[in-house]
């Protein structure tokens, strides 16, 4: 567990690598190990990566893992303020009750969140996802218009490829490189690291260091914090450990609508996207404690909650155990060894993070001229990892020269990522809804959870202009 | 103000290029629509966003962020250099064209020649056996690599 741990750190806090791929790459040396020492390895991993995704991107605004892209804009902007260490401070803790929460949900209501899981369809999935992509409203800084014009970007990306239907080839211009789409974490990198490092370039002034370093310990907001907002935390736990539990959506996603729904609910929802401490610390308990719930319906039922816990399946078959309904009967141990393993692992969180954040401070330290070569580097190499193609450099390029230009135009940026990512699974779970329904609309409200979760978006949708016609009315 | 507009003025030629882009695409079948749907109703979005900021363009803070002089040129030889870097890493590997990325950019930031060859021959082969060696990710052997 420890050594995965520092491995999971390690990998998660290098921008471009992704908690799969670190799980990925772990595969092999799962093959001499028991089936709990495996899982408890793989576990470990997982909760220390989506914690380290954090600490790139409050310190250099590239997000380590694609789950800490939500918040990453305002933790970078708290660092711009000098707080960093309290910044990370409050991501390490949350992230750590986050992970608890979920561990004690997926110990006590496995078996009921993966039924209510499984009740989902394709039209349950896309109304969530709308809902999803209804958050960028609530997540964008600045003018809605042009936020809606960031997301509309990103969901535009997400259409170059095959369509989800018919397989015809959208946006490639002939080339085979884009057949696949647009890869999500050079885009990802373009847009958040070298952007940023096209904006220090351009106001390139070597005598000044990155930022400052305020007094005072990593903790000092954590507890505080902590006592003011106890029923947020639940309540983004809640979120994420449930919609952890869907399967195809994942911590990523936990983050958004945790984030979208903290703004909504804040009493100062004009600090997010500027900065806001609140929003950061709700949206990393959210995708902390999505990773446990991932894990619901991947145990009771051997369905993956996301990519991870795929891969995970993968090895408890290859160990000749099968994950579903018959392991509370034949292997009870197996499962409470798991629950005991997360418990531990979010545990082992609180010094391990500790430690990356020390560690990883003396980068705020650095003089930019030595800093700028280094992010310059790891954007490269993290953009070329994934697929290891020179086009996704040139994805990265493109996407930061995007990136730069809207953010001078206060284009929010973070609705285009929104937008790459649930862009595939509405398109996808709209049209096998219509399929299915054979083309009647109406059929996307008649199912009790799809019902909720449609009029919720509508609610979410028409709200602003009741507001606004209630404030008329009042003039 | 003149900023959103012409920021509008893009988005609005974008929505009526992406529109005409899915003239091509094949039609509707009669229980879905076909794979120009989504596109569309971008395009629309496009168009429509775009002539609302044209109409209503307001001023933005960042209009007025300055610059230093020549940074410009600077930003424009380090997108050249990536470009070439991802023409070139294929044949010459990580090591050398990550080293004259990172070696040509460390003098652009006004570093040394000294200073930028500590930091390159310090950072490119770390990063290269950390990817390489350490997590398995396959990185441009080329010429150096091992």
């Amino acid at each position: 567990m420890a050594i995965s741990g520092l491995y999971g750190l390690f990998v998660g806090s290098i921008p471009g690598l992704t908690a799969t791929m670190a799980v990925a790459l772990m595969v092999p040396f799962t093959f001499y190990m028991d089936p709990l020492p495996a899982l408890a390895a793989i576990v470990t991993m997982e909760a220390m990566a989506i914690f380290a995704g954090d600490i790139p991107g409050a310190l250099v605004r590239i997000p380590g893992t694609p789950s800490s892209a939500a918040y990453t804009d305002d933790a970078y902007a708290l660092t711009q303020k000098g707080r960093a260490q309290s910044v990370l401070g409050v991501c390490l803790v949350f992230s750590v009750a986050g992970g608890l929460f979920g561990s004690v949900v997926l110990m006590i209501a496995a078996p009921l969140l993966a039924q209510f899981a499984l009740q989902f369809t394709s039209y349950e999935y896309f109304w969530l996802a709308l809902l999803g992509l209804s958050c960028a409203a609530l997540v964008a800084k600045g003018s809605p218009l042009k936020g809606a014009i960031s997301l509309g970007i990103g969901l535009f990306l997400s259409t170059v490829g095959l369509d989800p239907v018919d397989g015809y080839a959208r946006f490639t211009f002939g080339s085979a490189d884009l057949v696949g789409g647009v890869s999500f974490i050079p885009a990802m990198i373009g847009l958040f690291g070298l952007s940023e490092v096209i904006r220090n370039l351009l106001r390139f002034d070597d005598n000044i260091q990155v930022c400052q370093t305020e007094k005072g310990g990593l903790f000092k907001d954590v507890f505080h914090l902590l006592r003011r907002r106890k029923k947020s935390l639940l309540r983004s736990a809640a979120l994420g450990t449930g919609i952890g539990a869907l399967p195809g959506a994942g911590a990523d996603i936990a983050a958004w609508i945790s984030f979208g729904v903290s703004k909504r609910c804040s009493d100062a929802p004009e600090e997010y996207g500027r900065g806001s401490l609140e929003g950061v610390s709700d949206a990393t308990a959210a995708n902390n404690s999505a990773v446990a719930g991932a894990w619901v319906p991947a145990l009771v039922f051997g369905i993956p909650g996301d990519t991870v816990t795929a891969i995970a399946i993968g090895v408890l078959l290859m160990k000749g155990l099968q994950p579903g309904p018959a392991i509370f009967e034949r292997q009870p141990e197996l499962l409470y060894a798991v629950y005991i393993v997360f418990l531990l692992a979010n545990l082992l969180l609180l010094p391990f993070g500790y430690l990356a954040i020390l560690a990883g401070r003396w980068v705020v330290m650095l003089p930019r001229r030595i800093l700028l070569p280094g992010i310059l580097l790891f954007c490269v190499v993290g953009s070329f990892a994934i697929n290891h193609s020179p086009f996704d450099i040139g994805v990265m390029i493109g996407m930061g020269l995007l990136g730069y230009y809207l953010e001078a135009n206060e284009v929010p940026i973070g609705p285009i990522v929104l937008g790459l990512v649930l862009g595939p699974m509405v398109e996808h779970h709209f049209m096998n809804s219509l399929i299915k329904s054979q083309g009647n609309p109406a059929q996307f409200f008649t199912r009790p959870v799809a019902g909720i979760l449609g009029v919720l978006c509508l609610l979410m949708w028409f709200y602003p202009l009741f507001s606004f016609v209630r404030r008329w009315r009042k003039k | 103000m003149k900023s959103d507009r012409i920021l509008g003025t893009l988005v609005l030629i974008g929505g009526i290029a992406l529109y005409i882009a899915t003239m091509d695409f094949p039609g509707a079948a009669s229980n879905r629509p076909g794979p120009a749907f989504l596109p569309r109703i971008l395009a629309v979005l496009f168009m429509v966003s775009g002539i609302l900021l044209i109409l209503h363009p307001k001023p933005t803070g960042n209009e007025k962020e300055e610059s230093q002089p020549g940074n410009r040129v600077k930003v424009a030889a380090m997108i050249a250099g990536l470009v070439l870097y991802s023409m070139i890493a294929d044949i010459t590997g990580f090591l050398i064209a990550g080293g004259c990325l990172t070696f040509g950019f460390c003098l652009l930031l006004g570093n040394s020649w000294r200073v930028s060859l500590l930091v390159t021959v310090v950072l490119v082969p770390s990063v290269y056996t950390i990817f390489s060696t350490v997590l398995g990710v396959v990185l441009p052997v080329g010429w150096l690599g091992w």
